[in-house]
């Protein structure tokens, strides 16, 4: 009954507000601007500084400021007129996705940075999103949905104002489904975000080339897993072959263009971070071609292999046991294909073969051999961990399996 | 007339519903402790036991679920998760943990922190510290946990875990690590030593 009523309210309180003052045509935001108390943009920038206010508090903010001054720095490598007006902080939320709010709060998610792989496609999405702060595109939907009534747009807004009681996943939920609404734009402004975005990518002298690249990532990754559609319900931004279109041919009016990928610097900012959000995505349980893909992408250096095939050991590993099927090359039959922990002790040994002093694959190899009655290779792999990692917390788990 | 009876049937139904004890809560004197006939466990303090038979677990409360408790959760067979709620995120209700009675020590700490963590009751979820631990005549494991709630609380507690008959068993300990951890550690971890599988 309360929800019903605060419904009515907000079509009540909007059906009297004008937009921005009363303004038809909505302007670009200037630099350091803020709305009129009267109008509904400050009720937008109301709400979401109190999402704002509790994000900062928030557990699943990434507690790595310097992480999120680096991003802030590329926000304002590319943008200097809205440095001072946009705040980046990063989610730790294993999809890929980044969002901004009508007030200047852009959000990062983990699942994008480990997808990144330079600082040029990092650039590349900060660029998109401060172009639909700079264009007010905020705004823009939530007068689109006022016009066509999307109810569950602003129901999921009203209850958030109503201040939905009791657990912290509907806490969560409504407060995720108000942040997503107000991120998700028209065809329109996405292509208009794009081409800002793009602008400011080239004038900071990042490489062009790696705008489309991200999504085209992103579209490969989507076409492994199990749906043709985001890989987030909230997000709006896995771009249509069309998006990479245009910003190839955006790229070709360019006369002057740079080269700055800055891949050693991004990667510096999230390294300490990539095993618990490579764990995260593996956790995940996409199909096993997607999360390959995605450990693929985060990991493509040559000094880095080792991890690459350790991580995809752990990909089969956490499946348990199973026999992959497929069909044979005329489509006709499906036939037997090795089991999960079988892949997985091959890409362990892979792994080995790239850096034999890496200790934790000696000691999933030896687990995983124990369970396939292997009991003499797995009582070498677990001593051979325990002699390369003397001070093994684990130590009398692994001695008691030797025993 | 009617109407009048309508309206003497509802102070009548709820003075009856006020009768009705509530029995989502009992509470648990100090001594030894028969938690469902699955677990034994001796306290030497008042607590504030919940059981609902639509949840896999119980607890036990001073001051409040959120503040401190010590979760028993009853035993779960091969293929099973320990939440079968539906998420919010429907893509990943189907993908929930599931328990393989062949899983060993890691992968049993691995299958509850995953289980928690899909839970999404905390933002951050972190175990440590595992070593062998038996409980009663299982041969199990214990472990530290570390954990931080979508409002920035954080938590600290310990956990146990073993597998009987195929069948998976745990309890933990967390509370908010500022206020309550340190004032119940002593009892949590007196309580948990002392379970026992049914």
């Amino acid at each position: 009954m309360k929800k019903i009523f605060i419904f009515f309210l907000i079509l009540f309180i909007q059906s009297c507000a004008s937009p921005i003052g009363g303004a038809k045509k909505i302007e670009d935001i200037k630099p350091q601007e803020t709305p009129s108390i009267e109008t509904i943009e400050a009720g937008l920038w109301m709400q979401m500084n109190n999402y704002e206010e509790k994000l900062k508090t928030s557990g699943s903010r990434i507690k790595d400021r310097d992480l999120e001054k680096y991003l802030k720095d590329i926000l304002c490598k590319l943008t200097s007129e809205y440095c001072k007006d946009i705040r980046v902080y990063v989610q730790d939320i294993p999809f890929f996705n980044a969002f901004m709010a009508p007030n200047g709060m852009m959000v990062v998610w983990t699942g994008l940075l480990l997808r990144a792989q330079n600082e040029a496609q990092v650039a590349t999405v900060i660029g998109h999103e401060a172009g639909h702060y700079i264009k007010r595109h905020s705004l823009k939907s939530w007068l689109d949905a006022k016009a066509r009534t999307d109810l569950m747009a602003i129901l999921s807004i009203g209850l958030a104002v109503g201040g939905v009681p009791a657990g912290g996943d509907i806490f969560n939920i409504t407060q995720l489904l108000q942040a997503g609404f107000m991120a998700k734009h028209s065809r329109d402004n996405e292509r208009e975000a794009d081409k800002i975005g793009l602008d400011l990518l080239i004038n900071a002298g990042y490489d062009p080339i790696e705008a489309p690249k991200i999504w085209e990532n992103i579209i490969k990754e989507m076409e492994l897993g199990e749906v043709n559609k985001p890989l987030s319900f909230l997000a709006s931004h896995p771009a249509p072959k069309e998006r990479i279109d245009n910003l190839k041919n955006q790229t070709k009016e360019y006369g002057n263009i740079q080269s700055l990928k800055n891949t050693k610097e991004l990667d510096k900012k999230t390294n300490k971070h990539l095993k618990k959000w490579i764990k995260n995505e593996i956790r995940l349980k996409n199909k096993t071609e997607q999360t390959e893909f995605v450990i693929d992408t985060a990991l493509p250096e040559k000094e880095n292999k080792y991890l690459l095939y350790f991580y995809k050991g752990e990909i089969y590993r956490s499946r348990g046991d199973k026999i992959n099927k497929k069909e044979d090359d005329n489509n006709t039959k499906e036939v037997e294909e090795e089991t999960n922990y079988d892949k997985a002790i091959s890409f362990y040994k892979k792994s080995i073969a790239e850096n034999p002093n890496f200790a934790d694959v000696y000691r999933e190899l030896g687990l995983l051999e124990l369970k396939k009655n292997k009991n003499e290779n797995a009582k070498y792999n677990l001593s051979k961990y325990l002699e390369l990692n003397k001070n093994a917390k684990d130590a009398e788990i692994i001695k008691s399996y030797l025993n | 007339m009617k109407f009048i009876k309508k309206i003497l049937i509802i102070p009548i139904f709820l003075f009856l519903v006020s009768c009705q004890t509530d029995k989502t809560y009992i509470l648990v004197e100090p001594g030894k402790v028969e938690l469902k006939k699955i677990y034994s466990a001796d306290t030497n303090k008042k607590w504030s036991q919940f059981q609902e038979d639509e949840y896999n677990f119980l607890f036990w409360t001073i001051n409040g679920y959120t503040l401190e408790r010590i979760v028993f959760f009853k035993p779960i067979s091969d293929g099973k998760s320990l939440f079968d709620h539906d998420s919010f995120f429907t893509q990943e209700s189907e993908k929930r943990p599931i328990f393989n009675s062949k899983m060993n020590k890691f992968e049993i700490k691995e299958f509850f922190e995953n289980c928690i963590i899909w839970s999404r009751e905390f933002t951050n979820f972190e175990t440590s510290n595992i070593k062998n631990y038996k409980i009663g005549d299982v041969e199990g494991i214990s472990f530290d946990i570390k954990a931080q709630n979508e409002l920035g609380l954080n938590y600290r507690g310990f956990a146990i875990a073993g597998i009987k008959n195929e069948k998976f068993y745990s309890v933990y300990f967390i509370a908010t690590e500022l206020e309550f951890y340190d004032k119940y550690k002593k009892e949590a971890k007196e309580i948990i030593s002392s379970i026992e599988i049914l």
